[in-house]
Formats: structure tokens, C-alpha cells, sequence
């Protein structure tokens, strides 16, 4: 069911298997580091509202990159409070964005979660939904 | 007046010929005029196609300006995409770096314990070559020694030949003794304990004996303790138990030249001479060093015969004698007599068996056969002894009188 949309995500929610799916859309590509943040509170609101114990994050249309200064802040403010621990990414196609993803996933806070990567929705999915 | 006319008509034609010159001035001012309005009207045409030209011009240059900033803008757009590349560039390049000096502290780290490998290989090398050869030496050692453990064993096991042809043989002990039963364990394989039987004047003779070592030397000390008992019952013929003990004492001093050589070697022994009636049998029990066990059937206890505190051979107090202890037993009684070896066997924990945990088994079992009564002296021994070592050659005898 999808409970939020805007030009840059679309957020999932899918109560039975206590799975939320985040999906980052083309036109992220001009998307501001403000519009970035507000994009990630709402998501935030979203998952404390719903409790998900696991994510999709899709970034294959991604085309934002999530500099240091940008992955610091996902850290401290965003990521404390996500209850969804197991995260499945689909990776992004552009290079320097998949390397931001990483290095944000790597950070303190990021390298508390169980991720892993993968390049179709079908293996993430299956990854995702195993019993933690 | 004519003047007047004349210079009306002077006037008049001076006014003519003046008009004549305004006309011609004037045409020439009005062609001039229709030329300079021409002229303006060709350079009104022209500004006009120059104001064409220059909105023309204009409405370009607004066209390029805005293509002009909006490349400027997807410019900009680039530039921070850049930028962020490069951040994002810079901090993956910073982390390579950083993995890069770890990889370099490991790799020399690395280095050294290889190093180090190689050293202890080169030293193990060195020492499996040395246990190589000391194998080979311990080998060839062992070959030796099992050649002459071989030698050794053979020549043991003939000795125990010998020593077997020694003891009494069953049928005789059948004859003599009736109901009875041996225990006989030697630590090694030939013994220091022998025991000896024989029949004069139609008393039984019959000596537990545990000489001084065990294994060969021992054996040795039997052979001499046989045949000087058969010299001294049989061929001197002493009778006297005590007697027999005090000239044997002589006699081990005497063979094994103990007063020269401060050999202390003899042996402890019991001996009992045994009369048989018919309803009860009459014991002359003599002892050095050793008891005579028997059960008293009536009151139900096992009752000890306590020889003297004195050897056979060795230096010995020469006021000590040998004494001679008369009883008479009714017919049945059990008798047990044999060496220490018995209850000074030790467990793992080195307790030994004990002469009162002896009597008492004794006496638990005294109304079994003979053959029983030694399984079951043989099980308590081996729950008692486990898994220890045994310490000296034992010897048991039972009879029933």
C-alpha cells in the first residue's frame, strides 16, 4: 500500500510482513539537500508511526549524492530511529550515488543494520523476508 | 511728375526685377526644400529599416540571453554534481588510503611472523633432523634391547621351569593336604615366595616362605631355601620346628657366607608340623616373621599364631630364639599361613590391604570349598589393588585339617 509520494519518493508499506519499502525516484536528480532532508522526515514519521522490522530501500533511479556532510546528518538525525534493522538495497545504476549509499552505510549508525545489497527487486525481496 | 511715374515705373520694374529674383530664389529654395524632404524621407526609410532591424536584433539577443542563462544554469546544476562527486570522490579515496596504510601495517606485520615461520621452520628442521637421528639411535637401542630382553625372558622362563619342578606337585598336596587352596602371584615371573610339603614319620610338614627380593634374586634365595629344608627335615632329620628354623638361619649364613660378607639376604617363613588323628589333629607351628591364622569354629573368630620377631640368614639378635607353639585343632579347622605380600598390597591411593581386612575375609568365608574360598580372596585383592601396581610376589596357602 502506498501511503507517501512525492517528485522524488514513494514510500510502501506492507503491514503482514512488517516490510516498508522506500523508493527513490528519477527526478532526484535535482533534488536539494533541503528537499533531501524533508524527504527523510516524513519517511522517518512514516516508519515510527508503522514499526517495520524490515526495509527495501530502492535506488535504482537514484541520481542524488549524498555527500559527507549530507551522510553525517542520515547518521545522527535519521537512522537512530528507524526500527526497520534488516535492509535490502536495490543499487543505484550511477556510481558516485551507489559510493555515497555505501560510505552513509558504513558510518557509525549506518553499520548498525543487517544490509546487503543486491541488483533485483526478486533476490532482495527473498533476502529481506527470511526470518531474522 | 514724370519723375514720380518714372520712378514708379522704376520702382515698378526695379520691384519686378526683384520679384523675378524672389521667384528664382524661391523656386530654388522650394526645389531645395522638395530635396531635403526627399532626402529626410529616403533617411526616415532608412531608421525605419534600421528600427526593423534593430528589434530583429534585439528579440535575438533576448533569445540568446535566456539560452545564455539557462546553459548557465545546467552549468551551475553540473558544477554542484561535480562537487558533490568530488566530496563523495575525496572520502572514498581517504578511506582507500586508510585501508591501504592498515594493509601496509598488516603486510609488514605479515612479513615479520613469516619471518619469524621461517625461522622456527629452520629451527624445527634442525630439530626433526636431530629427532630423527635420536630416533634411529633409540631404535637400534631398542632392537638391542629387545634382542636381549628376549635373551633375558628366555632365560627367565626356563628359570620358571626349574622353580615350578621345585614346588610340591598337585597329587602330593592332594595326598597331604586334602581340602586346601594356593594363591600363588608372582610379581615378575619367577618368584621369591615357594612353599614346601613333605611328609616324615607320618606328620605333614608344611612351610610358607617369602624370601629376601623378588624376581630372579629371589628366585635364587628359593632355590637355596629348598633344598636346605629338605637337608634339614630330610637328610639331618630335625623335627622340631624351631629346630628347623634355627639351623636353617645357620645354614643361609653359612651357604651365602653372611658373617664374610655382611650379606644380609635370608627369608621369613612359617612352618607347621601337623599330626592328624581322627577326630582332631595335633600343630607344631614355628614362625619367622610370619603368623598361623586358624579359625576358632566355637566362638566364631579367626585366631593368630604370632611367630618370632627374627629372620632366617642376616644378622640377627644371637639371643633370640625360635619357639615352637603347640595347639591342637579339631578336625575341619581352617589353617591359612603366607607372605606379606598379602595385605601389604597397596590400592591406587596407597592403602594397604591390611591384616584386619585379611582376617576378616578370612573369616567371612572360612565355611566355602577351598576353591571358592580362594575366588573369593582373589576378588577382594583385585577390587582392592584396582589398577595399582603389585609391590611384592604373593603367597596364600588355606587348609582345611
Amino acid at each position: 500500500m502506498t501511503i507517501y509520494k512525492s517528485d522524488f519518493l514513494k514510500v510502501d508499506i506492507f503491514k503482514d510482513l512488517s516490510l516498508i519499502k522506500m523508493i527513490w525516484l528519477a527526478k532526484t536528480k535535482i533534488m536539494s539537500f533541503e528537499q533531501y532532508q524533508e524527504e527523510f522526515l516524513n519517511y522517518k514519521n512514516i516508519v515510527l508511526e508503522y514499526k517495520p522490522e524490515r526495509a527495501i530501500v530502492d535506488t535504482m533511479q537514484m541520481n542524488f549524492r549524498i555527500t559527507p556532510d549530507i551522510q553525517d546528518w542520515t547518521n545522527k538525525l535519521i537512522f537512530p530511529f528507524l526500527t526497520s534493522r534488516k535492509v535490502a538495497f536495490l543499487v543505484s545504476f550511477e556510481m558516485i550515488v551507489q559510493m555515497g549509499i555505501e560510505q552513509t552505510m558504513e558510518e557509525e549508525e549506518g553499520a548498525k543494520f543487517n544490509i546487503q545489497y543486491f541488483d533485483n527487486y526478486e533476490s532482495a525481496e527473498n533476502w529481506v523476508l527470511q526470518t531474522m | 511728375m514724370v519723375t514720380i511715374i518714372e520712378k514708379y515705373n522704376q520702382a515698378s520694374e526695379k520691384i519686378k526685377g526683384l520679384s523675378k529674383i524672389n521667384e528664382v530664389i524661391l523656386i530654388k529654395a522650394l526645389k531645395e526644400i522638395k530635396q531635403k524632404k526627399s532626402e529626410s524621407e529616403e533617411k526616415n526609410a532608412e531608421i525605419l529599416t534600421q528600427n526593423e532591424e534593430l528589434m530583429q536584433t534585439q528579440e535575438k539577443l533576448i533569445a540568446q540571453r535566456e539560452f545564455i542563462e539557462k546553459q548557465h544554469r545546467e552549468l551551475e546544476h553540473q558544477n554542484k554534481t561535480i562537487k558533490a562527486n568530488e566530496s563523495v570522490l575525496l572520502k572514498a579515496v581517504e578511506k582507500l588510503k586508510k585501508k591501504e596504510a592498515e594493509i601496509k601495517l598488516q603486510k609488514a606485520d605479515l612479513e615479520e611472523k613469516n619471518a619469524e615461520i621461517l625461522t622456527q621452520n629452520e629451527e624445527l628442521m634442525q630439530t626433526q633432523e636431530e629427532l630423527m637421528a635420536q630416533r634411529e639411535f633409540i631404535e637400534k637401542q631398542h632392537k638391542e634391547l629387545q634382542h636381549q630382553n628376549g635373551k633375558v625372558n628366555n632365560s627367565i622362563q626356563s628359570a620358571l621351569l626349574i622353580q615350578q619342578a621345585m614346588l610340591p606337585c598337585q597329587q602330593e598336596m592332594n595326598r597331604l593336604l586334602g581340602q586346601y587352596f594356593i594363591i600363588y602371584k608372582p610379581k615378575d615371573i619367577v618368584s621369591g615366595d615357594f612353599w614346601w610339603l613333605n611328609e616324615v614319620d607320618e606328620k605333614i610338614y608344611l612351610a610358607s616362605v617369602d624370601c629376601t627380593g623378588h624376581g630372579v634374586a629371589g628366585a635364587f634365595m628359593t632355590m637355596i631355601g629348598n633344598t636346605l629344608l629338605d637337608k634339614i627335615i630330610r637328610l639331618k632329620g630335625i623335627r622340631s620346628p624351631a629346630g628347623i628354623l634355627e639351623m636353617l638361619h645357620e645354614e643361609v649364613q653359612n651357604v651365602l657366607r653372611q658373617k664374610e660378607t655382611h650379606n644380609n639376604s635370608g627369608m621369613d617363613m612359617s612352618l607347621v608340623c601337623i599330626e592328624r588323628e581322627e577326630t582332631y589333629s595335633q600343630l607344631t607351628f614355628a614362625g619367622a616373621k610370619q603368623s598361623l591364622y586358624f579359625i576358632y569354629d566355637e566362638k566364631g573368630t579367626i585366631e593368630e599364631l604370632k611367630g618370632d620377631r627374627k629372620a632366617i640368614g642376616g644378622e640377627q639378635n644371637q639371643e633370640k630364639f625360635f619357639t615352637n607353639h603347640n595347639i591342637q585343632l579339631k578336625k575341619g579347622t581352617w589353617i591359612y599361613m603366607g607372605s606379606d605380600g598379602l595385605y601389604d598390597q597397596n590400592n591406587p591411593k596407597r592403602k594397604r590391604l591390611g591384616e584386619k581386612l585379611l582376617k576378616e575375609i578370612l573369616l567371612r568365608n572360612h565355611h566355602f570349598p577351598p576353591l571358592k574360598q580362594r575366588q573369593l580372596l582373589e576378588n577382594a585383592l583385585n577390587e582392592h589393588q584396582q589398577n595399582a601396581e603389585q609391590r611384592d610376589d604373593i603367597l596364600w596357602i588355606g587348609v582345611k585339617l
